[in-house]
């Protein structure tokens, strides 16, 4: 779920006409909104959560009534015991905008009552939430790595799995609008106030979105026709906080993890699902590294048609990328006209109709955090 | 029942008021007649930052990272990976984020938004510690020790090499101590190894089970304020464990129905 609407079918027919999601910015909670672009999810329900309201979890809410999750889920649940399905959730900002609705009207410094929850207020919130929502009872972790959270979660899950802790992960990615990251980027001067032009030459910063995505893993004997996730490599930069390595050092490790632990080559992969935030330094660090490391596979960022939807971004591109593969469509990147010329060659500026087997997902976030998720079709695992 | 998950504990850090250190810390335990020192704030060193990084880097960061140091002691940093968790994060740095964007959010901070992202202490440890390893961060609310060392004895078993497991949070400040009350600054981390023949260390041996955890206080009781007062001090019973006190089970919550049972044992 994100700015390209509810469910799977929304995000593949955007994603083979090459739709963007983006409008112009009418999240303001305090004053004039900042003059930028957005990716809102529409039809967030006027109805409370249940047992706990917040964005997120409508957003969540809304999430598993897409694709008959919930019923896919419970009949996990049924079938595998509730204590044997584990949730490992992603988010950067978690409840963070209830957390500032509560300080607009603080009352003589304390929390107002009515926001005083304190899942509301730290980052498992949203699992603890989830966990109750839908009786999962086995072990629940959120990890909080920025910008490659949701990615991460991928491997974190499947340690699960293979470890036979669990037997079903739900892995979930989820961040909500909230002013914390639209005026916190906004400050580093890294939001463009036209919609973002990933890879292009004159790109000028992200556009922020917001999402949930939900997926379930399973051991591959208990879901054989179901596509594999092959692997999930995972570096640091050892670099900078909030600039990547200028080489792509991280992330080329990143890649060299992923491929090592799928023991294929590089052009095994027919996809890449690029990480393309439209910020001056990711784009170029990310651009050379694929041209040195993956040259010739077609490449995109659907950031431009989603925004940098931040935590949540890692599984929300993850299940794109599935679509991709299970649709036979390489997303375009929307917004840009003019590509980097590292990347000109590779990189898809519109939709192409072509069956895929196998593909790569780029994830990088803040700290100098990297994924890169390994994923193929189920006849070309 | 899940598979069994080992690991001996190489190395420990600890960061706290009044005890700056691992040694300070076993100086005191063996010590019954002195108190358990007062106060909020831990004074971290974390030496093993480059200056201008250790100016910059909030206390959360500096708190973190000098337990890790005391962990690795030795050890060659530039391969091993990290699970960091922390229940609240920095909330003086949250605090103060929200408490402008309240008022006049057009002048919140870049560098206090930076160190905004939970793996802030991740992110500077893989820089002090020259590691391009995986680090991760994690958040697993007040009882966050269960899953924690669940995910650190996973890295340990999937990369066949040494783990860091740093867990910290700092002194609560502003409103969300409503909601996330936290008494003072508490810094552990543990360098998990593969279990050789002749490794040292404890010995610790997991398992993931259904039903619900028991109480683990500390043995001494003199630091309960502290095991109750910070998320990230519910490793204080293992730590006394590491340092002599008798091998004992664990019994953690992972989540709403099931927990880690751990043991302990003292190497051959």
């Amino acid at each position: 779920m994100s700015a390209l609407g509810t469910g799977c079918a929304a995000h593949a027919a955007a994603l083979r006409a090459g739709r963007s999601g983006l409008r112009r910015n009418d999240y303001a909670p305090i004053g004039m909104p900042l003059p930028c672009w957005i990716g809102r999810v529409e039809g967030i329900p006027q109805q409370p959560a249940p047992g706990l309201d917040s964005r997120l979890h409508r957003l969540l809410m809304l999430a598993l009534a897409q694709d008959d999750f919930s019923v896919t889920l419970a009949r996990t649940l049924a079938d595998c015991g509730a204590t044997r399905v584990a949730l490992v959730l992603g988010t950067s900002t978690a409840n963070i905008e209830a957390s500032e609705q509560a300080y607009r009207r603080l009352d003589h410094g304390h929390l107002p009552h009515d926001l005083a929850d304190a899942r509301l207020h730290h980052l498992h919130g949203p699992a603890e939430w989830l966990c109750a929502h839908t009786a999962i009872a086995g072990p629940a972790f959120t990890v909080s790595t920025a910008c490659s959270a949701s990615a991460k979660a991928f491997g974190l899950g499947a340690r699960l799995l293979h470890a036979d802790i669990a037997d079903a992960v739900l892995v979930v990615g989820a961040d909500s609008l909230c002013a914390s990251t639209l005026y916190g980027f906004n400050a580093l001067e890294l939001v463009d106030t036209a919609p973002c032009r990933p890879f292009d030459v004159e790109r000028a910063g992200l556009s922020i979105g917001e999402g949930v995505a939900l997926a379930l893993l399973r051991r591959v004997a208990d879901a054989p026709v179901a596509p594999r996730l092959l692997a999930c490599g995972e570096s640091s930069d050892a670099h900078h906080l909030s600039a990547p390595h200028p080489e792509g050092m991280g992330a080329t490790r990143a890649l060299l993890a992923a491929l090592h632990e799928c023991a294929l080559p590089a052009d095994a992969f027919d996809y890449i699902n690029l990480h393309g935030t439209a910020s001056h330094h990711n784009d170029a660090v990310e651009a050379a590294l694929v041209a040195r490391a993956l040259p010739g596979i077609c490449a995109s960022s659907t950031k431009g048609v989603t925004g940098h939807t931040l935590g949540a971004a890692g599984a929300l591109e993850a299940v794109l990328t599935l679509l991709a593969l299970q649709e036979g469509v390489v997303p375009g990147t929307v917004g840009c006209v003019r590509p980097e010329p590292d990347i000109a060659a590779q990189l898809v500026l519109a939709p192409q109709q072509c069956a895929l087997r196998r593909a790569l997902s780029f994830s990088f976030g803040f700290g100098g955090s990297n994924a890169c998720l390994a994923f193929a079709r189920a006849d070309a695992a | 029942m899940s598979a069994v998950l080992h690991a001996a504990v190489t190395g420990w850090g600890l960061c706290a008021p009044g005890l700056d250190d691992a040694a300070a810390f076993a100086d005191w335990l063996r010590d019954p007649t002195r108190a358990l020192p007062g106060g909020r704030s831990a004074r971290p060193a974390a030496a093993c930052m480059a200056p201008a990084e250790h100016r910059r880097a909030p206390h959360a960061v500096r708190l973190a990272l000098e337990a890790a140091t005391q962990a690795l002691g030795t050890h060659r940093a530039t391969c091993i990976g990290a699970v960091f968790c922390s229940a609240f994060g920095d909330m003086a740095n949250t605090d103060a984020i929200l408490s402008t964007l309240a008022q006049t959010p057009d002048q919140v901070s870049p560098t206090r938004f930076t160190h905004s992202v939970h793996n802030a202490a991740a992110g500077h440890w893989s820089m002090a510690a020259a590691s391009h390893a995986s680090m991760s961060a994690l958040a697993c609310g007040r009882e966050g020790i269960g899953p924690a060392l669940l995910a650190a004895l996973l890295e340990v078993r999937t990369s066949a090499a040494p783990q860091l497991l740093v867990m910290f949070d700092v002194a609560d400040a502003g409103a969300l101590a409503d909601a996330a009350p936290c008494a003072l600054d508490f810094a552990v981390a543990l360098l998990l190894a593969p279990v050789v023949d002749d490794a040292f260390g404890l010995r610790l041996h997991a398992r993931v089970q259904a039903g619900h955890a028991s109480p683990n206080a500390p043995c001494d009781t003199r630091l309960q304020p502290w095991y109750a007062g910070s998320p990230a001090a519910r490793a204080l019973p293992l730590l006394e464990v590491c340092l002599g006190a008798a091998p004992r089970r664990f019994t953690w919550p992972l989540g709403s129905g099931t927990l880690l049972s751990l043991d302990c044992e003292h190497p051959p």
